[in-house]
């Protein structure tokens, strides 16, 4: 070390020397010391830190039955509806596919039937009138048309018999292009025949 | 470096600071606290007084002794205690002089020696250039001055050991310029 630096550390010692540290920081350091030595922090591997690993150990064990049990039934659950779902589909995939087609077509062409019953081809002004225990529908070309409890039962059912049911009420009936009634209205409009 | 502090236990008779503070993180004892802060307490103070002033010194202080009781469980016994020490009084001091964003240093000329004997010329001088010294050589040279290696100052201050050199190199010259010149002006 050259004799310039020996002169730089002497003075630094002299300048160290000559300062006092503050008693303050000792005395509240012991102070703090001696409050955390009352109560000194429990190591690990105290009783009580080993009790309550042994608390938080059954508890995960508790934990993992219940999930697994939870999980055990879901799965059971699962597997009573895989059973069901094989038995549906038992036969061979190209026969299902036959069956549905033939089934989706029927359907389809019942449906075309059914609109083809219901579609309005025509409508007639009608007066209603009673006779016995029947009513009838009075109209200019043709004879009177009874009309049948069950007639009329089906055209309320599918909310096609919008009338007052009272003789001498002009009507609008609807004709199907059969010829069947598919509908009957009150009417405003006079029969003129 | 562990080695360096097991060959010092054994040479020593008196436990050394790694043992010492081993010790306190185990037993918590009282007395074993007040041995290292009889070992370090005036070194760390003075190093944080030299970098501050003594308001702040004395704050930071009591704040990094609070850190080793607190943190006692993370001290390695292969470092070196005092390296650790002056690694966290070095971190809150960092911190605090950011919050309050002055680097303002205490000049040991007058009020902090105000009742101490008359100082030689010299130490007056000395004092003024190491107190008009950058921040960062100024630690750099006050770090070996407390007995620090490159290496250990290195690791302190987070800079590398060549810009380390350099800043002891510049305060060296700095103060050895500052003292020449007093010595002429006395001359003359």
């Amino acid at each position: 070390m050259s004799e310039e630096e020996d002169k730089l550390q002497a003075l630094y010692r002299q300048r160290k020397a000559g300062v006092e540290t503050p008693d303050a920081i000792r005395n509240q350091l012991m102070s703090r010391a001696t409050r955390d030595g009352r109560h000194p922090p429990r190591p690990w591997y105290s009783f009580g830190y080993q009790l309550q690993l042994v608390a938080a150990c059954a508890m995960l064990v508790v934990l993992g039955v219940l999930i697994k049990t939870t999980l055990w039934q879901v799965n059971d659950e699962y597997a009573a509806d895989k059973v069901i779902s094989v038995e549906t589909i038992d036969a061979p995939p190209g026969e299902l596919s036959d069956t549905l087609n033939r089934e989706y077509l029927q359907a389809k062409q019942a449906l075309k039937d059914k609109q083809l019953v219901m579609a309005v081809h025509h409508k007639q002004a009608a007066m209603l009138a009673k006779r016995g225990e029947f009513w009838e529908l009075k109209v200019c070309d043709r004879p009177a048309i009874s009309l049948s409890p069950a007639l009329l039962a089906k055209l309320a059912a599918s909310d096609s018999l919008g009338l007052d049911l009272e003789a001498g009420r002009y009507v609008e009936v609807a004709f199907s292009k059969a010829g069947d009634i598919v509908g009957i209205r009150n009417s405003d409009v006079a029969l003129k025949c | 470096m562990g080695i360096g502090i097991a060959l010092r236990g054994w040479l020593s008779r008196s436990p050394t600071n790694e043992q010492l503070m081993s010790k306190y993180a185990r037993e918590r004892q009282r007395q074993v606290l007040a041995q290292l802060y009889d070992n370090c307490g005036a070194d760390l103070y003075h190093f944080l007084l030299s970098l501050s002033e003594p308001h702040m010194a004395e704050d930071i202080s009591q704040q990094v002794w609070i850190k080793v009781m607190e943190k006692s469980h993370l001290f390695e016994p292969r470092g070196q205690f005092k390296s650790w020490l002056f690694t966290i009084g070095r971190r809150l001091l960092i911190d605090e002089l950011r919050r309050s964003a002055s680097h303002q240093t205490q000049s040991f000329d007058d009020s902090t020696h105000a009742s101490a004997p008359q100082h030689s010329s010299d130490l007056v001088c000395f004092n003024r250039a190491l107190d008009a010294l950058p921040f960062e050589q100024k630690e750099a040279f006050c770090l070996q001055q407390e007995g620090f290696s490159l290496d250990e100052i290195s690791h302190i201050t987070h800079a590398n050991k060549e810009t380390i050199k350099s800043r002891l190199r510049y305060a060296r010259n700095r103060l050895s310029q500052a003292l020449q010149t007093q010595l002429q002006d006395g001359e003359d």
